[in-house]
C-alpha cells in the first residue's frame, strides 16, 4: 500500500480554484520534492494535506496508508502520522512551547496505544532530539516561536517534527530566509528522520536545498497541476533554465 | 438603593440617618444628598453607557447586618502566602478572623470619630462614591514611614453575608506611604449576594515611595461591585495597580491615578474573565500633572457566554507636563457570538513634547494560531482552552504575588471553557 496518496485533488479558497487536479502518489521510504513558480499552489497542496479549514476541497481524494484524510480534522490527521513544517510557524505568546509539545507528543502517543511521557522522559527527548538541529533547548523555555529568529523558527519546526515521529513529513519551503549553514543544520535534521516507513514531500523554490536531502522523485507543479516528473536530475534543469520552458512545453501540449 | 427620592422610609436611608447621628455627621449627610441628586444611573448617562443597572434599580437595599466570616470560604482564599490577613464582614473589621495588625497598619475608625476620608479621592459624579462615604463604618489605614519598607503582603479580605435580603455595605482603604518606603497591598472581595458593595480605596504616595496594590474580585452571583481607586503621586513614586475579575455580577471600577510630582509612575492593570452576563466595567483617568511622568494601563478581558466588558479611559496631560510618556491598551477575546466589548480611548492634551498612544483589539481566537496547535495533534478544545489560556497570562504573569498569581490562575481555569483538557503546568510559564 501506499503511504500518501493523492488523486485528481481540486481545492480553492474563496471560489478561487488553487488546485485543478493534483495526483500524487509517495511510497514508505521516498523523499518526493514538489517545485513551481509564486502561486503554483504549492503551499495550498501542504495545506490542504494538513487539513486547513480554509481550503475548500471540491473533487478527489487524499489517504494515508490507505485511510481517507479528507474527513478528519486536523488533529486526527497529526495523529495519523501526518506533519506540516510550516514555512511561517506562527508566534504564539503565552503558550509555553514545552507545555504545547508535551501535550501534542501525549495526544499522539495516545492514539499510537502508547503511554504518557512523564516530565523526565519527555525532557530526555527533548534533549536528544535538540541536538539533531542544534537547537538550543533554552528556546523551548519560551513561548512557542515567540521572539525565535528566522532560522531558529525553521530549526524548531524540524525539531518538533522529529519530537512527534510522524510517517508523512511535509515540509513548506523549510529553506527559505536560511543560510548555507542554517540550511545545513535543517538538512542534516530532515536526514535524521528518515527511515524505511517514512515518507517526506519537500516543498521549495531552489535546488540548493536538495543537494542536501536528496530526492527520489521531482515533481514540476504548475497552475495547480503537476505537469512535470523526474529524478533528481530535473531539479538541476530548473535550476539552469528556469519554469518557462515548461510553461511553453505544457501550452504546446495543451 | 433609594436614591431616587428623599423617602426616609428607604432602609438605606434610615441607616444613614443612624450612622450619621452617630459620627461624621455632615460628611455623611453631604454625602447622602449629593447621592440623591446624581441619582441612580440610567444608560443615558455617560458615565454608565455600558452599565446593566437597570434591574438593581428597583431593589430595595438594606444596611448589611452583623454576620460572622465564612471559614470555609476564608479558607479558599488564603492567596497572600506569608502575609499577615485582616478580614471584614459586610464592612465590619472581624477580629476573631483575623491575624494581628501589622507594623504599620491600624484599623480606621470613622465611628470613632477617625474621619480622615477623601484625602486622594474626588469622585464628586459618581453616585456609589458617595454611598461609600455615607454608609462607611470601618476600614483599614495603612501608613508606612519615610525610608522604611513592608516586606510582606498586607491581605485585606471584605466577605459579604446576606440571607436573603439585598444588602449595600462598602469599606475604606487608606494606603499611605512615606518618602522611599514600600508596601504591597492585597485586597480580596469575595462572598455571595445579592449585595451592593462600594469598594474604596485611597493611595498617597510621597517622594520615591512604591506601592504593589492588587484588588481580587471573585464575589459569587448576584453581587454588584462598585469599586473605586483613587491615587496621588509625588515625585519618582511608583504605584503598580491591578484589578483582577474572576467573580460577581457587575464589577465597575473608577480609578483616577494623579501624577503629582516629576518623574512618577503608575501601572493600572485589568484582567477579567466573564461568565453568563457578567459585565466588567473599567473607567478610567490618568492625570499627568507634572513633567516626565509615565504612565501605563493595560486591561484584558476574557469574554464567554453572555458576557461583557467597558474600557472608558482618558488621559489627561496638564499645561507644562512635558516629556509625558503614557500607553494605553485594551484588548479582549470573544469566546462565543454573545460575548460584547466596547474601548473608549479619551486624551486631553494641553502640553507639548509628549507621548501618549492608545491602542484596543477585539477579537476571536486567532485562526492561525488554532490551526498550527491542531495540526500538531492537539485536540480543538485543548488549543482553544491554551489560547485563551495564553491570552490571560500574560496580564497573571505580572501579578507582584506568587501564591496570588497560582490562585487565580485556578480561578481562571475553573471558568475558561474547555479548560478541563488542561494540567497545572499549563501555570508555569
Amino acid at each position: 500500500m501506499s503511504l500518501l496518496e493523492i488523486k485528481n485533488l481540486h481545492a480553492s479558497v474563496e471560489g478561487i480554484e488553487i488546485l485543478k487536479g493534483v495526483n500524487l502518489t509517495i511510497e514508505p521510504g521516498q523523499v518526493h520534492s514538489i517545485m513551481g513558480p509564486n502561486g503554483s499552489g504549492k503551499s495550498t497542496l501542504s495545506r490542504v494535506i494538513a487539513g486547513e479549514e480554509t481550503y475548500e476541497v471540491t473533487e478527489g481524494s487524499v489517504s494515508l496508508n490507505g485511510k481517507d484524510l479528507l474527513d478528519m480534522d486536523p488533529e486526527a490527521r497529526a495523529r495519523e502520522g501526518i506533519f506540516l513544517a510550516f514555512q511561517y510557524p506562527v508566534e504564539i505568546p503565552g503558550v509555553s512551547t514545552k507545555y504545547f509539545l508535551r501535550t501534542a507528543v501525549n495526544s499522539i502517543r495516545a492514539h499510537r496505544g502508547l503511554d504518557e511521557l512523564d516530565a523526565y522522559g519527555f525532557l530526555k527527548l527533548v534533549k536528544e532530539k535538540a541536538a539533531w538541529v542544534e537547537l538550543d533547548p533554552a528556546l523551548l523555555d519560551r513561548p512557542v516561536n515567540d521572539g525565535f529568529s528566522g532560522g531558529e523558527k525553521k530549526r524548531a519546526e524540524v525539531f518538533q517534527m522529529a519530537m512527534l515521529e510522524p510517517t508523512m513529513c511535509i515540509l513548506d519551503e523549510s529553506d527559505s530566509g536560511l543560510d548555507i549553514d542554517a540550511l545545513r543544520v535543517v538538512a542534516n535534521g530532515v536526514n535524521q528522520q528518515r527511515s524505511p516507513e517514512r515518507g517526506f514531500l519537500v516543498i521549495t523554490h531552489y535546488q540548493r536545498l536538495l543537494e542536501y536531502i536528496v530526492p527520489d522523485v521531482v515533481h514540476v507543479l504548475l497552475d495547480g497541476q503537476i505537469v512535470r516528473s523526474g529524478g533528481k536530475e530535473l531539479a538541476l534543469e530548473l535550476e539552469a533554465k528556469g519554469y518557462s520552458w515548461i510553461e511553453q512545453e505544457v501550452a504546446a501540449g495543451a | 438603593m433609594c436614591i431616587k427620592t428623599l423617602d426616609n422610609s428607604c432602609p438605606l436611608c434610615d441607616a444613614i440617618d443612624t450612622l450619621a447621628a452617630r459620627s461624621m455627621g455632615d460628611q455623611r449627610r453631604a454625602a447622602c444628598e449629593r447621592m440623591h441628586e446624581l441619582g441612580w444611573p440610567s444608560r443615558s448617562d455617560d458615565a454608565f453607557r455600558y452599565c446593566p443597572l437597570k434591574e438593581a434599580a428597583n431593589t430595595n437595599w438594606f444596611p448589611a447586618p452583623v454576620a460572622d466570616a465564612d471559614a470555609s470560604l476564608l479558607e479558599s482564599l488564603d492567596v497572600a502566602g506569608t502575609g499577615s490577613r485582616l478580614v471584614f464582614v459586610n464592612g465590619r473589621f472581624d477580629k476573631t478572623a483575623s491575624s494581628p495588625l501589622p507594623e504599620h497598619t491600624r484599623l480606621l475608625a470613622p465611628m470613632l470619630g477617625d474621619m480622615e476620608l477623601d484625602r486622594a479621592a474626588d469622585f464628586t459624579d459618581d453616585p456609589f462614591a458617595q454611598l461609600a462615604t455615607a454608609l462607611v463604618e470601618d476600614g483599614v489605614v495603612i501608613e508606612v514611614p519615610d525610608g522604611r519598607s513592608v516586606a510582606d503582603p498586607i491581605h485585606i479580605v471584605h466577605l459579604t453575608s446576606t440571607d436573603a435580603d439585598p444588602i449595600a455595605s462598602t469599606l475604606r482603604i487608606a494606603i499611605r506611604i512615606g518618602k522611599d518606603a514600600r508596601a504591597c497591598v492585597l485586597e480580596t472581595w469575595a462572598g455571595e449576594g445579592p449585595a451592593l458593595l462600594t469598594p474604596m480605596t485611597e493611595v498617597e504616595l510621597a517622594e520615591g515611595a512604591h506601592c504593589d496594590h492588587a484588588r481580587l474580585v471573585e464575589h459569587g452571583e448576584g453581587v454588584l461591585h462598585m469599586g473605586a481607586i483613587a491615587s496621588r503621586q509625588a515625585a519618582a513614586s511608583t504605584f503598580e495597580s491591578v484589578v483582577l475579575t474572576v467573580g460577581g455580577q457587575t464589577i465597575r471600577t473608577l480609578a483616577h491615578a494623579s501624577l503629582d510630582g516629576e518623574g512618577a509612575h503608575a501601572a493600572l492593570r485589568g484582567f477579567g474573565i466573564g461568565d453568563g452576563d457578567r459585565h466588567i466595567n473599567s473607567r478610567l483617568r490618568v492625570s499627568h500633572m507634572a513633567p516626565n511622568c509615565t504612565s501605563r494601563e493595560i486591561f484584558k478581558h476574557l469574554l464567554p457566554d453572555q458576557s461583557s466588558a467597558a474600557f472608558t479611559a482618558r488621559i489627561f496631560v496638564n499645561h507644562g507636563a512635558h516629556g509625558t510618556d503614557a500607553v494605553q491598551t485594551s484588548r479582549n477575546l470573544l469566546l462565543s457570538p454573545d460575548a460584547k466589548s466596547w474601548s473608549r480611548p479619551e486624551l486631553e492634551i494641553y502640553a507639548d513634547d509628549v507621548k501618549c498612544t492608545h491602542g484596543t483589539t477585539t477579537g476571536e481566537i486567532d485562526p492561525a494560531a488554532l490551526f498550527y496547535l491542531r495540526a500538531r495533534g492537539v485536540p480543538e478544545p485543548t488549543a482553544r482552552a491554551l489560547l485563551a489560556w495564553a491570552f490571560a497570562a500574560e496580564v497573571v504573569n505580572e501579578v507582584p504575588i506568587a501564591s496570588l498569581r497560582a490562585h487565580l490562575a485556578r480561578r481562571i481555569l475553573a471558568q475558561l471553557p474547555g479548560a478541563e483538557s488542561l494540567d497545572e503546568g499549563v501555570v508555569s510559564l
